[in-house]
């Protein structure tokens, strides 16, 4: 079966006043459709890179990304938008709402930019944002919701056009616990739905929600981790170690 | 192991039995199937040192003790009350097997880290799926929550060996 | 403490060198306005005293009806010095277009007080006739040239033998009838009919400060309403008034200026202190009081309002004797700087209040926030949304201009002040529309009394006004396109194609832009009539600007608006969003 998103060879050098940066260095990745795709490790290692190349927001230097077995990385700034704005969703760390817009407008913004009428768009939005709890409040200003809410209207946002394709920067990075594990609740809900879910994240809780966990470090992928169904946890209680 | 037993007896006589519905209570699921014979030898062992002491129970065909403390294993009981668990662990099985293997030269180390990951992966899913079980208790959420962060540092601790090992790998 | 306000005010003057350098061109082009309203008027004192002094002018002159008047006022006691009295009539004289007015004085012999200053030619009394020399300029005269007077016995034609000057006859034509001399008995050719000439008496005083007393005496000597008395003063007033309607029109451009560096000045600083939120969390949080952080802004406003009053006041003092330049038709010598020290603090006071004020009103709210949120969250939080945007979000506009307008109306205030900008800048473009308008709608040929420096000087200002505006256009758009990098850049995610990207901050500039050019028309309308009022013009005359022209003002902001806000528009289609995404 063709991979939803595919990269082959994929590089890339960044030039900051002279001294070239190898941000990537060459990673092939095949990603199926309905999958859960971690991305982890340390800062620097280039994951952040990977995603945005994957997303068509940064030209890559070498190599491929296709998506549904065609490349994308050739494509015009503005039919790479078009792609965006049916098939990816995306979700940050920092939420990245539109402080001008209210919640319900940041979330219908995809809908209309897809064509949607008003209407559809607004009761579309609202509905969402009822789905995922944030529908009480729909006029406030991003800047008056918590960080927990703004990333659930991020995450409407990102949903709103039902894109098969979900990416995911940190998205629990800049959240407590509490609504880091509702959000991550809401992406793994997502992936049940059968859309398709890559997310770069430091969090190794994050990445162990996911089918698969690939390691990058220093521009390459290090390791790739197949996770199983969860196991049954038992506590140590069954000898007397302490004693 | 001991000093739970001397503190669920610390309040009133107990049978065997209602000390290990006690703990099933607190922790739930997460307790393994305790054998009856696992929780008899702590308890002759704890009546040999003279921490508590039992009674049989007359009238019992099944010939069942009840468990009271010692004075001794008040004083027992307040010095581990007063005592806090120590901080340092410095044990840890998985490094011992890396030194060994990686200094017997039977395995690549990289191997072996790459693996013990994706055990701390796993389980971090595993506790997860567990969390998000209902019908726990508190306590037993605390547990894994505290399991969850303790993984969570094995995986820095990882990223922290593979990363001296590539800068002078022995 | 000091010290430190004054190097954190010049690190924001270096940090924001287009603001600043727009923030001193604007305030000195104010400054520059101030200077000139108030030198204009002084810059031919000078001429015209020496113009005086070589005329040996006259303390009161008197005019009066017969020659026995004329010797009732010279017999008053406090005459030092009087001259024969001289006639003179009205007359004639056939110009290309048609007739215009001359008074004819008749000498009989060199005028002792009030002596007309030779410039050209011979001086009078001579044969053929002298001309005042604004009138000779005004109607291309020439000394070797001939005249054609009309008078009761037919046409007659004088040679031109001469031009002169007298401190007592202002500019032709707005003093008008002009003046020329002829020798007595040219004068009884022409109008020979004696009752229909006056006569002049120059009198100069033993106390020439007795004038005033010595002028009302003089009146009431005589029967009412047969005497017409000038005194120096009222004589060199009348000279200076030339440049009154230069005073009237640089005094509106001047509000007009300030109007703009408020509503400039208060945007870029607004914008400095939105951008260093973090960095003002900072001081406070380290102890600066709200109150020291806007001194910060203060002193650093003050800092260039300065160099901009020093620049302004050297161009103002330049520039003010070329404008008045034409007053110097009528007097000995050209007008020259006053550069009075006065003026300096004149225009110094308005424009550094303007710039504390619009410092202070873009300050207060900015530096109210609480060091906490200020610390955490980098960025100001953006003010309750408006009703205006409410409304834009129910207009059937397109989604990119909708997204931009929003975002444009966030920040009220700024939008407030940069929609008042424009408006006021097209008002100014109005008046100097409807200015030309009225010049056009003189007939071809007819000599204006508008100097021909007056539109002149009103393009200049509405040149320069223009150029500020686009300026700060540019600056705004600029400014908006930093501040928002990641908006940009999460707009592209959500999928916003680049040309949307950048259709959302031009449609938004335009659509405001246009509102606030539709209000400039009224405004400039209601500008111009108020100026013309003062001015003293005939209400009859009032000519407006056609509506043709007016359309252009709207159409121009459009393409202006366009024009300014492109460049930036790229800016914000090329800038990596992958970066700007990790911004926090």
């Amino acid at each position: 079966m063709t991979p939803v998103l595919e990269a082959r060879g994929l590089a890339k050098t960044y030039d900051p006043g002279g001294a070239q940066v190898l941000a990537l260095r060459g990673v092939d990745l095949k990603i199926g459709r309905g999958e859960f795709v971690a991305i982890m490790g340390p800062s620097g290692c280039g994951k952040s890179t990977l995603l945005n190349l994957l997303a068509g927001l940064d030209r890559p230097t070498a190599g491929e990304v296709r998506l549904d077995g065609e490349r994308i990385d050739g494509l015009s700034e503005a039919d790479l938008a078009r792609l965006r704005r049916r098939r990816i969703g995306f979700v940050f760390q920092f939420f990245n709402l539109v402080p001008a817009l209210s919640a319900v407008e940041n979330v219908e913004l995809p809908l209309l930019l897809a064509g949607r009428r008003r209407r559809d768009a607004r009761r579309i939005a609202s509905e969402l944002m009822g789905e995922l709890g944030v529908g009480g409040r729909p006029a406030a200003a991003p800047a008056e919701l918590s960080g927990g809410q703004q990333q659930r209207v991020a995450l409407a946002r990102a949903l709103a056009n039902t894109p098969d394709i979900v990416l995911g920067d940190e998205p629990t990075g800049n959240l407590d616990s509490a609504a880091a594990r509702e959000v991550l609740g809401l992406l793994r809900a997502a992936r049940d739905r059968g859309q398709t879910l890559l997310i770069v994240t430091h969090d190794a809780r994050v990445a162990a929600a996911a089918d698969r966990v690939i390691a990058l470090r220093d521009g390459l992928v290090s390791d790739k981790a197949e996770l199983q169904a969860p196991r049954p946890v038992a506590l140590p209680f069954g000898s007397d170690r302490g004693a | 192991m001991r000093e739970l037993f001397l503190a669920l007896l610390a309040g009133r006589r107990n049978y065997g039995y209602e000390l290990r519905q006690a703990l099933d209570r607190e922790f739930g699921e997460l307790l393994p199937a305790l054998n009856a014979g696992q929780i008899y030898s702590t308890l002759s062992r704890l009546e040999r040192d003279g921490l508590v002491v039992g009674e049989s129970v007359a009238g019992d065909s099944r010939r069942k003790r009840v468990y009271e403390l010692t004075e001794a294993g008040r004083a027992a009981l307040a010095r581990w009350i007063e005592t806090p668990v120590p901080g340092t662990r410095l044990k840890d099985e998985f490094f011992m097997k890396l030194v060994v293997v990686a200094s017997a030269r039977l395995a690549e180390p990289t191997t072996l880290i790459e693996r013990q990951r994706r055990e701390y992966l796993q389980s971090l899913r595993d506790l997860d799926a567990l969390l998000a079980a209902n019908g726990k208790g508190v306590a037993a959420e605390l547990l894994v929550e505290g399991a969850v962060l303790h993984t969570k540092a094995d995986l820095e601790w990882l990223d922290l060996i593979e990363q001296r090992l590539q800068e002078d790998p022995r | 403490m000091t010290a430190t306000l004054v190097k954190l005010a010049f690190a924001g003057i270096r940090s924001r060198l287009l603001a600043s350098a727009l923030t001193v061109l604007l305030s000195s082009a104010a400054a520059a306005t101030i200077v000139l309203a108030l030198e204009v008027g002084e810059t031919a004192r000078d001429p015209w005293q020496r113009t005086f002094d070589a005329a040996h002018g006259a303390h009161v002159l008197a005019t009066v009806p017969s020659r026995a008047d004329a010797r009732t006022i010279a017999a008053l006691p406090g005459v030092a010095e009087r001259d024969e009295p001289v006639p003179s009539a009205l007359a004639s004289v056939a110009t290309g277009g048609g007739t215009e007015r001359l008074q004819l004085a008749g000498l009989r012999s060199a005028a002792r007080v009030n002596t007309p200053v030779r410039t050209d030619g011979s001086a009078p009394p001579t044969d053929g006739i002298v001309l005042e020399r604004s009138f000779a300029r005004a109607l291309h005269l020439r000394v070797g040239g001939a005249l054609r007077l009309s008078a009761a016995g037919g046409p007659i034609e004088l040679p031109i033998a001469g031009t002169a000057v007298l401190p007592s006859q202002a500019r032709y034509p707005r003093s008008n009838p002009g003046l020329a001399w002829v020798p007595r008995s040219t004068l009884a050719r022409i109008q020979p009919d004696r009752r229909r000439w006056s006569w002049t008496q120059a009198i100069r005083l033993a106390d020439p400060s007795a004038a005033p007393a010595f002028a009302a005496r003089a009146v009431a000597a005589l029967p009412p309403g047969a005497a017409y008395v000038a005194t120096r003063e009222d004589q060199r007033a009348e000279a200076l008034r030339e440049a009154q309607p230069l005073q009237i029109i640089l005094t509106t451009y001047t509000i007009v200026l300030l109007i703009v560096v408020f509503a400039v000045v208060a945007i870029l600083v607004g914008a400095r202190a939105a951008a260093q939120h973090r960095e003002i969390g900072l001081l406070k949080a380290v102890g600066l009081t709200p109150r020291q952080v806007t001194t910060v802004f203060a002193i650093e406003a003050a800092a260039l309002g300065l160099v901009a009053v020093v620049v302004g006041f050297g161009l103002g003092a330049l520039l003010a004797p070329r404008l008045t330049a034409p007053s110097a038709d009528t007097m000995v010598g050209s007008p020259a700087s006053a550069a009075s020290p006065w003026h300096l603090l004149a225009a110094s006071v308005p424009v550094l209040l303007v710039l504390l004020g619009s410092v202070r009103s873009s300050t207060r709210r900015s530096t109210r926030f609480s060091v906490l949120h200020a610390l955490q969250s980098g960025a100001p939080s953006h003010a309750r949304r408006s009703r205006v945007a409410r409304a834009v979000a129910g207009a059937p506009l397109p989604l990119p201009v909708t997204l931009g307008l929003k975002d444009l109306l966030s920040g009220r205030r700024r939008a407030l002040r940069l929609g008042g900008a424009i408006a006021v800048t097209g008002a100014a473009i109005v008046f100097a529309l409807s200015m030309k308008a009225s010049l056009d709608a003189q007939a071809a040929g007819e000599v204006s009394d508008v100097t021909d420096e007056l539109p002149a000087l009103v393009y200049t200002l509405d040149a320069l006004l223009l150029v500020i505006t686009a300026t700060t256009l540019v600056a705004i758009a600029l400014l908006s396109v930093r501040e928002r990098i990641r908006d940009y850049a999460v707009l592209k995610t959500v999928g916003l194609t680049p040309g949307q990207v950048a259709s959302s901050l031009v449609g938004a500039h335009v659509a405001l832009a246009l509102v606030a050019a539709l209000l400039s028309i009224p405004i400039g309308i209601v500008l111009y009539r108020a100026v013309y009022a003062i001015a003293g013009g005939d209400a009859e005359d009032l000519v407006i600007a056609p509506w043709w022209s007016l359309a252009l003002v709207p159409v121009g902001t459009l393409l202006l608006v366009a024009a300014a806000t492109g460049l930036p528009a790229r800016l914000a289609t090329r800038l990596p969003a992958a970066e700007a995404l990790r911004y926090e």
